[in-house]
């Protein structure tokens, strides 16, 4: 029998190894991680393990205290992945708050775009890349506690869910799309296909960016207060129980040093525009 | 809602006033709360000693131009925190 090769995911001093035997699985998971990927060898105890399923390509998604997910290595298979990676990564870590965020920089400017699952963040992501940003992430933004300390993304493709590929397919070619993984769950768009020359960016934000999908709505962008957007932050906070003050001393601080807005949407037309206009209020252009 | 009674709120919140509007967060409970300039003032009026009728009066008689939605605002606000469980009626 073959014997188990493994792969760590690393992210704010935090490590995942999952264990796996086929090439297969390896390509997989280099799509899904390879901007996380640490290649040397880490001590670090195997905390999922993908193994061969009982059908042709399909595989089993195991972890310590997780129900096991079956199914062939598509959209939907990668989802639970990462659900299960950030979950280990960020379970027990208290060196810095998460919050669930795209991230995208302008002229080296890094934009933030909090928001809860199902609030657009990843298609307001990818419709700020075809506007010309540059991608960081569109999932997971932290901030160390140390203020001086480098903020980090959670550099994974861009992961469009299937409610939003129809209005994603309208922002790139269709060239680009079929070099991506693509079926009826979305698309995973290794982020290298829309940023060639992509590097990080660890400077705090210089604007935080708040989407909001309402079907059929006018664009508008409204500023908020510092006070709203610490309110909105602490809803988007993923690791905040770990943090003495669940990070909110540190959320506040943010929220005052950054301006912040609300864009509301019902399609992608207008916006880049929209955005241009904010750069040259904010000073940028 | 009784207005004879007073606001009382669960200890342990953590808040942030700035530029006269207030953020709230609640670490036990996990919520979290955005008040305005007005919802500001109402939240430091309900000191757990005065009624929230006491609070009306107070308001009515700095801002008499706003008397006739200061009672709604005030009613509102205060069920608002009860819905999250932040503050309790005693």
């Amino acid at each position: 029998m073959k014997s188990p090769s493994h792969y760590t995911v690393t992210f704010a001093g935090q490590h995942v190894t999952i264990e796996y035997e086929s090439g297969e699985v390896y390509e997989f998971l280099s799509l899904l991680f390879s901007d996380l990927h640490e290649e040397a060898a880490i001590e670090s105890e195997t905390l999922l393990w993908i193994s061969a399923g009982e059908a042709e390509d399909e595989y089993v998604l195991s972890g310590v205290g997780g129900n096991p997910f079956g199914g062939c290595l598509d959209v939907r298979f990668a989802a639970v992945v990462f659900d299960a990676v950030i979950y280990n990564l960020l379970n027990d870590n208290s060196q810095g708050i998460a919050f669930h965020a795209g991230a995208v920089a302008h002229e080296g400017k890094v934009i933030l775009l909090p928001g809860e699952s199902g609030f657009g963040k990843s298609s307001m992501t990818a419709c700020l890349l075809a506007a010309g940003c540059s991608y960081l992430t569109d999932e997971l933004y932290f901030i160390p506690l140390d203020d001086s300390a480098p903020r980090l993304s959670f550099t994974r493709p861009l992961c469009i869910k299937s409610g939003s590929a129809e209005a994603v397919r309208e922002l790139f070619s269709e060239d680009l799309l079929a070099a991506a993984l693509g079926d009826q769950y979305g698309y995973i768009i290794p982020h290298r296909l829309l940023n060639p020359e992509f590097k990080k960016i660890s400077a705090p934000p210089s604007l935080i960016l708040i989407p909001k999908y309402t079907a059929d709505s006018p664009l508008s962008i409204e500023k908020l207060s510092p006070a709203q957007i610490s309110t909105l932050l602490m809803t988007c906070d993923v690791n905040g129980r770990n943090l003495e003050d669940h990070g909110f001393r540190q959320v506040v601080r943010m929220a005052r040093a950054t301006p912040a807005y609300r864009i509301t949407y019902g399609s992608f037309h207008g916006v880049a525009e929209a955005m241009n206009t904010l750069y040259k209020e904010l000073g940028w252009i | 809602m009784d207005i004879q009674k007073k606001v009382v709120f669960e200890p342990g919140y953590l808040l942030e006033k700035i530029d006269d509007e207030i953020t709230v967060y609640h670490p036990t409970l996990a919520t979290s709360l955005y008040l305005n300039e007005t919802g500001a003032l109402i939240w430091e009026l309900c000191d757990g000693e005065r009624s929230i009728s006491e609070v009306i009066d107070i308001l009515v008689e700095n801002y008499p131009e706003n008397s006739p939605q200061i009672a709604d605002d005030v009613r509102a606000l205060i069920r608002r925190l009860l819905e999250k469980n932040i503050a309790v009626l005693r």
